[in-house]
């Protein structure tokens, strides 16, 4: 009778260390697996320099728009960019720490989306999967 | 030599045992080194403890040291030290229960832990998250660290323990 007993009790604490163990896995595997998904939408980020050097990035997003993408590239350090408010929105003067203000430099940031120059600031240029993104550093002309 | 030092020091018989179990241990451990976190070593130290009590500890330190030359000086020499040890205590301490079944489940629970108790030397390496994400890693070779634990338990109990105690036995009348 006290065997059984203890057999008992010894196969309930296995099974339920067993399962809350389990339990703490399939969590940590789903949670890792959310985090690895989020970023629905593959991008080529690149930026041209004042000297035609290119810096290429490539990565995931969720972002909608191109500034919300570039703010979560500048969050992760993939970038560093300072934009300024204006009327129209958000205009670019400063990527990686090279400036192009148009008053200052008579240059300016060209943004170039798969290949066209985009029609719309950063606030409203949609981000779309497999968008490539250029900022090209131009001189007034 | 008076009773007091007899006490205090190994007996000759005392470190010729530790030998033979230590060697024991060593080859134990490398029968099953191709499959990870398989291994008769649990067992054996159970036995062993079961069978000569506390003195057991010494031959796990010299275990340890002897592992190093195998596989060399890392994170797991650190682990070894108190893991080992820690299982001589608990089945010294709960003695009066031994039985196959106690000492099965202990030994499978023994394996679910085992990730658990080695991931308390990245507490101090990596802080506890990493500690925490580097046992979760872990949990699938913990459970089949349990699992074979109570099998080799359950298969290897009568047989070697009955083998240990005539060796205790006649230990104990030298």
């Amino acid at each position: 009778m006290k065997n059984k007993k203890k057999i008992i009790v010894g196969l309930l604490l296995v099974v339920v260390i067993a399962l809350a163990m389990l339990f703490v896995k399939k969590q940590s595997d789903s949670s890792q697996k959310a985090k690895v998904e989020k970023g629905s939408k593959a991008y080529t980020f690149v930026v041209v320099n004042k000297d035609g050097k290119e810096k290429v990035t490539k990565g995931k997003t969720d972002a909608k728009y191109l500034k919300n993408l570039m703010d979560e590239m500048k969050k992760d350090g993939k970038i560093k960019y300072k934009a300024q408010k204006q009327s129209m929105g958000s205009f670019v003067v400063s990527v990686n720490g090279e400036r192009a203000d148009f008053a200052k430099d008579k240059a300016y940031w060209r943004i170039v989306v798969n290949k066209k120059d985009a029609q719309k600031g950063i606030d409203e240029q949609p981000v779309k999967n497999k968008d490539h993104i250029e900022f090209v550093y131009t001189p007034a002309q | 030599m008076s009773k007091s030092n007899h006490k205090k020091t190994l007996q000759t018989k005392e470190i010729a045992l530790l030998g033979m179990m230590t060697a024991t241990l060593v080859v134990a451990k490398f029968a099953f080194q191709i499959i990870p976190n398989l291994e008769l070593v649990t067992f054996l130290i159970i036995i062993f403890a079961y069978n000569f009590g506390y003195k057991v500890i010494f031959a796990t330190f010299a275990f340890t040291f002897l592992q190093i030359f195998q596989w060399g000086f890392n994170t797991w020499v650190a682990m070894y030290i108190y893991i080992w040890p820690l299982l001589v205590i608990i089945v010294c301490l709960m003695r009066k229960w031994a039985d196959i079944w106690f000492f099965t489940f202990l030994t499978i629970i023994w394996g679910f832990c085992f990730g658990a108790m080695c991931s308390v030397v990245y507490v101090f390496i990596g802080g506890i998250n990493y500690a925490i994400s580097w046992w979760i890693t872990g949990i699938t070779y913990d459970l089949m660290h349990g699992v074979f634990n109570g099998v080799v338990m359950l298969v290897l109990y009568y047989p070697v323990n009955n083998a240990v105690k005539i060796v205790a036995k006649q230990y104990n009348n030298c």
